[in-house]
């Protein structure tokens, strides 16, 4: 059992290799095997979070983390230095809420990636190998071992957009592609960085995020706080606080770096936006309070308002653009760009319920936000079609599909007792509790809410109320209310959604002890 | 003990929803027994209440919400409960023949749910959460009749200017908790708080709303576009106003003033029935506000109270009176006050019950709404303007009572005495016990009533001349409107006469609002000339006319105009730029992979001129 971490991470590895061995005579079996693989997945991680001692108060990092597994990975004499790598995982109150998510949403996303018919071979080995690697993000305790898992999410992504996407594929691909790797340098730049500047208890250099938090750096080097070496006029931490900015911001995304997402997607097949919006986001998120936030305090005060700043506008500016589409998919991915904004804002007060607030609207939106792009699939696989105006009066034919849009909209717009309004509560509350904050961002922050309410509640009205009719008859046969495949997605997730938004403590206990050690190194 | 009463009060109304919502035949009944049974509980508990009542919710990891039982929120919830007890029963018969009245019930229930919650809540984030809840329930009620294009854009709208008034109510909240000042709170934030309560009270600029909210079944404008949610307005700001800053509670009472006089001009020239009743609410809504704002808090949640009777009183009987319309006179509109006429003779019972409510509005004496008026316009006597705004709405609302009295139910009977339904009348029996003096004191002329002693009382008491006054006010304002309309002539339009010469100020006000929408409109479209976006919107706004919400049209549309151009923005300068380094990498590399590709003497050029530059280079600098 102590290894059990590692299985949930590496299981789905192995047996994506395994699929490979399987003949396609027996394809059928492959959405099996990954149903069952993700299923067993999601038990361990459910095992974990009922075993994590959520009263575990730490005093540093270094004590902070648990079922922690640590084995020495890559060791190598570069001539002029040496290359340390650990194998090295763990979770604490901000990684656990996000790793159950993942298994919750990778389970959904086998589900409804059931209608996949074409290269079915190559689509599991993918879908698995991607699974790993976010479970990999997000318990890697070890900056090589994350940098290697948040390389290893894109492979598979372009190839998932770019073979089963839609008509505009591979431009799509290839952008989502280029943006993400332009991410992943700046993000290595620091990486480079940390570990020339990171020791640990031996004093040698490392790659241990542990150390990093704990601030265990090298006299004399160049990322240590209170180092004079400048470059362009920046000191070299916060040169790397921007340059991490950039890095994660493109994978959150804020704007103005975000245009890769709705191409995205729009492109991509329905289980694909389903983990881009409600796990590839995320990790942006967990980079920002990891390792951004995690490593750089003392940058995250120094740029507290540029933050903000860039919170407001993704916030609103995203829910701007949401209100001009036209097409309901390319509406629900703006609509992600407006609520992760909120992520940002919630870091960036600096308070504990700023950033339980934040860490709670990732989880919220990674699950309102698939079930959206499911809501978007129901239609779309229906007529091919998803323009709005295409729609009306959908309420009389599809009454169980109506409902589900209703429960899922207005958990989007923040409606009480869903889990939306909590996170965007709590950011909030954080905001304005915050002293060095200015309060006209908290004000601001506050007409996303507004937009949201006028994007959601339009496209209810435009769609699914007045009377009925489609654009095209040759649809009005296919206007069927959900199947039972999809009704088992839909009503999971909303039993999760009103859960969490009736008894929100069941994330914020896990993360509490977690975010109070968080907060102190703000304060130092 | 304490938590069983208050859980029991939350959660019987939500069960009767969710039962009523599964169970299709017998829906209204069950709605009606939990609500009685929630009633009958808290009659009991407000009868034998010493301290408050006290549960604690721990929500989130720092922030206990606290649900409190006090006499205040008891009396509150009986009032809620008794009306929504009453509607919900006359509903039964009002919708026998809907097919998705189990659907209605079940709303119905959520919204008492969500309206129990309001009036317990003790923390601000708590009532922050109910109060979305109830305006939540609103729109569900508004939208029932879904099918039918006008009511989804109506209910869509009414949520959206409600929305719009939360996040000012959230903004306040939120800054009033940041800065952790229990006492008395700063300018900003009162003043985003009262800017953000008043929305759901439909008081200016935000009334548009309420009007459109009377697309929904007529029982749900009684209940909760008249008595209830449209209150929690005013409830809120009662709450509040102990830590409000001073300044702001006169802004209130002027906004308060304001709204009262602007409801009753409006309501003088309707003739949509509903409509008249919904400007007629939000005038009455105007005097609780003024009342809240002048101090007199005790009369501000008395006229809540003797209001909620009187009007779900008359908007219960004008739905009698529009189901009479549409199922025994053929004719147009049965809203429509010209069509009707003669109604006394055919609904003789409705009559009488009608004229009672309609009488307890105008504030005559021996009915409740002049105990209550009374003690509010007593309260304005040091601000002119306010006084005069008071008065003015006396007469105002006397005159637009009469008339509306006399087109419905004066005037040459069609038809013989017809059936009348016991059921409602009943229901309209008891309001209208609700809605004379007796309910409240024994002496008609009293200015001492234990309610506004329970609410908080007031330092003003009606002097002779205020009674006097108003009386005179009354006559002057009905009789003329009497005379007027005794004899008219019903195809004729009485809106060119001296009324609205008076009202003329009102209309100031409505023609400000015109100006800034107009404003907004042209903004709009220039916008929309320079961009060929689906137009849809933009027709549906320009074939609406300006009216008060013009204003908030106005913003909606330049917000979604701008939105379009955001987009466009997006898509092409930002990706733009986005693309262009893509482009502009493609064409560097193409024309470096050519270099490549050239014959070896070429490549050998180049790298001579390159070995030369750097050579250069180092040599030089």
């Amino acid at each position: 059992m102590e290894s059990l971490l590692s299985l949930i991470f590496l299981l789905p590895l192995f047996v994506a290799f395994g699929l490979l061995a399987i003949p396609s005579r027996f394809a059928a079996s492959y959405k099996w095997i990954s149903l069952v693989t993700i299923a067993f997945q999601l038990v361990g991680t459910i095992w974990i979070a009922l075993r994590f001692d959520k009263n575990h108060a730490a005093t540093s990092w270094a004590e902070a983390f648990q079922w922690v597994e640590r084995v020495p990975w890559i060791r190598m004499d570069l001539g002029f230095g040496s290359f340390n790598a650990d194998y090295f995982v763990g979770i604490d109150g901000i990684s656990l809420p996000l790793v159950v998510l993942t298994s919750i949403i990778l389970l959904v996303g086998v589900l409804s990636s059931w209608n996949i018919t074409e290269k079915m071979k190559g689509y599991f080995f993918l879908y698995l190998l991607l699974s790993s690697s976010i479970v990999g993000c997000f318990i890697s305790l070890d900056f090589f071992l994350f940098y290697i898992c948040f390389e290893f999410m894109l492979l598979p992504m372009f190839f998932l957009i770019g073979i089963w996407g839609g008509e505009r594929r591979s431009y799509a691909s290839i952008k989502f592609f280029l943006y993400t790797l332009l991410g992943s340098l700046f993000i290595l730049v620091v990486m480079i960085g940390l570990y020339q500047s990171t020791v640990d208890d031996k004093g040698a250099l490392t790659f241990s995020l542990v150390a990093m938090l704990d601030g265990q750096y090298l006299s004399g080097s160049v990322l240590e706080p209170g180092s004079t070496q400048e470059l362009w006029g920046y000191s070299y931490r916060s040169l790397a606080f921007l340059f991490l900015l950039i890095g994660f911001g493109i994978k959150l995304p804020f704007v103005p770096l975000h245009t890769w997402l709705p191409d995205a997607h729009v492109e991509a097949p329905t289980p694909i936006s389903v983990i881009l919006a409600g796990l590839l986001l995320k990790v942006g998120g967990y980079g920002f309070f990891r390792i951004a936030y995690g490593i750089f305090p003392d940058m995250a005060t120094e740029y507290q308002v540029t933050v903000g700043i860039l919170g407001v506008l993704s916030i609103i500016y995203g829910g701007l653009n949401a209100l001009a589409q036209n097409d309901l998919k390319k509406l629900i991915a703006y609509s992600s760009v407006s609520h992760m904004g909120f992520v940002l804002i919630g870091l960036t007060s600096l308070t504990t319920e700023g950033l339980s607030g934040g860490l709670f609207q990732m989880v919220s939106h990674g699950l309102i936000s698939p079930a959206l792009f499911i809501l978007v699939g129901v239609v779309y696989d229906r007529t091919h079609n998803r323009q709005i105006e295409n729609f009306s009066g959908l309420a009389n034919k599809m009454p169980v599909y109506t409902f589900f849009v209703a429960l899922f909209f207005f958990a989007g717009l923040g409606l009480p007792g869903l889990p939306g309004f909590v996170g965007e509560l709590m950011v909030l509350l954080g905001a304005f509790a915050s002293s060095s904050l200015p309060k006209w961002i908290a004000i601001l922050s506050i007409l996303g809410i507004i937009i949201s309410a006028a994007y959601f509640l339009w496209v209810i009205q435009r769609m699914f109320f007045g009377t009925y009719f489609v654009r095209n008859e040759e649809w009005n046969g296919n206007m069927k209310d959900l199947t039972s495949r999809e009704w088992i997605m839909l009503a999971g997730l909303g039993v999760m959604v009103i859960a969490l938004g009736i008894y929100p403590k069941l994330v914020l206990d896990l993360s509490e002890q977690t975010i109070h050690l968080f907060i102190q190194s703000f304060s130092r | 003990m304490s938590e069983v009463i208050i859980i029991a009060t939350l959660l019987l109304p939500l069960l009767g929803g969710i039962v009523a919502a599964t169970t299709k035949q017998q829906s209204g009944w069950i709605l009606a027994m939990l609500l009685t049974l929630t009633l009958g509980l808290n009659l009991v508990t407000f009868l034998n209440l010493g301290d408050a009542l006290v549960v604690e919710w721990f929500w989130l990891t720092d922030v206990r919400l606290r649900f409190e039982y006090t006499q205040v929120s008891g009396a509150l919830l009986m009032l809620v409960l008794l009306i929504a007890t009453l509607v919900t029963i006359y509903s039964i018969a009002y919708m026998k023949e809907e097919p998705r009245k189990h659907h209605y019930f079940g709303f119905l229930g959520f919204f008492v749910f969500a309206m129990c919650g309001l009036l317990m809540a003790q923390h601000l984030i708590l009532t922050f959460i109910f109060w979305e809840l109830v305006g939540f329930a609103s729109y569900l009620l508004i939208g029932f009749w879904y099918k039918k294009e006008s009511v989804a854009t109506s209910a869509r709208q009414a949520f959206m200017v409600n929305r719009f008034a939360d996040g000012l109510l959230l903004a306040g909240i939120l800054w009033v908790l940041g800065s952790r000042t229990t006492e008395a709170w700063a300018f900003v934030p009162s003043l985003l708080i009262v800017l953000g309560a008043i929305g759901k009270s439909a008081q200016l600029p935000y009334s548009g709303w309420l009007t459109k909210a009377m697309v929904g079944p007529t029982p749900v404008s009684a209940l909760i576009h008249a008595a209830t949610m449209v209150a929690a307005g005013v409830y809120v700001t009662y709450t509040l106003s102990p830590q409000l800053h001073p300044a702001v509670l006169e802004v209130t009472a002027y906004i308060g003033g304001f709204t009262a006089f602007y409801g009753a001009v409006c309501a003088l020239t309707q003739f949509d029935i509903k409509r008249i009743l919904a400007y007629s609410t939000i005038s009455q809504l105007g005097y609780m506000v003024l009342a809240v704002g002048v101090g007199a808090r005790g009369f501000a949640i008395f006229h809540l109270w003797t209001h909620a009777f009187f009007k779900s009183g008359l908007f219960l009987g004008a739905a009698s009176i529009i189901h009479y319309m549409a199922h025994h006179r053929n004719g147009d509109d049965p809203q429509d006050i010209r069509n009707m006429g003669g109604l006394r003779k055919e609904q003789p019972t409705l009559f009488y019950l009608f004229f009672i409510f309609s009488l307890a509005l105008m504030g005559i004496p021996l009915f409740a709404g002049f105990l209550s008026k009374e003690g509010i316009l007593a309260a304005t006597t040091d601000h002119y303007l306010l006084s005069f705004l008071g008065f003015a709405t006396v007469a105002l609302t006397a005159f637009y009572v009469v008339r509306m009295l006399l087109y419905v139910f004066d005037g040459e009977s069609v038809k013989n005495k017809g059936n009348e339904s016991v059921l409602t009348n009943g229901v309209l029996s008891v309001l209208a016990t609700g809605s004379i003096w007796i309910g409240y004191s024994l002496n008609p002329f009293s200015h001492d009533f234990l309610l506004v002693d329970l609410f908080g009382g007031s330092d003003a008491h009606a002097s002779i001349f205020v009674t006097l006054g108003s009386f005179l006010l009354v006559g002057i304002g009905g009789g003329y409107s009497y005379f007027k309309f005794k004899h008219m002539d019903r195809s004729k339009s009485y809106l060119t006469s001296r009324i609205a010469a008076v009202s003329y100020n009102g209309f100031y006000l409505n023609h400000l609002y015109e100006l800034i929408a107009k404003g907004a409109y042209w903004l709009a479209l220039l916008y929309r000339r320079g961009l060929k976006l689906n137009p849809a919107s933009a027709i549906s706004y320009s074939k609406s006319r300006f009216k008060i919400d013009t204003v908030l049209h106005g913003i909606g549309l330049a917000t979604v105009l701008f939105a379009k151009m955001l987009a466009l923005v997006d898509r092409f300068i930002i990706d733009g730029v986005v693309n262009t380094l893509a482009i502009g990498s493609g064409f560097v590399g193409s024309y470096l992979a050519r270099i490549n590709a050239r014959k070896a003497q070429i490549q050998l050029i180049w790298m001579a001129i390159f070995l030369i530059l750097v050579l250069a280079f180092l040599f030089l600098f």
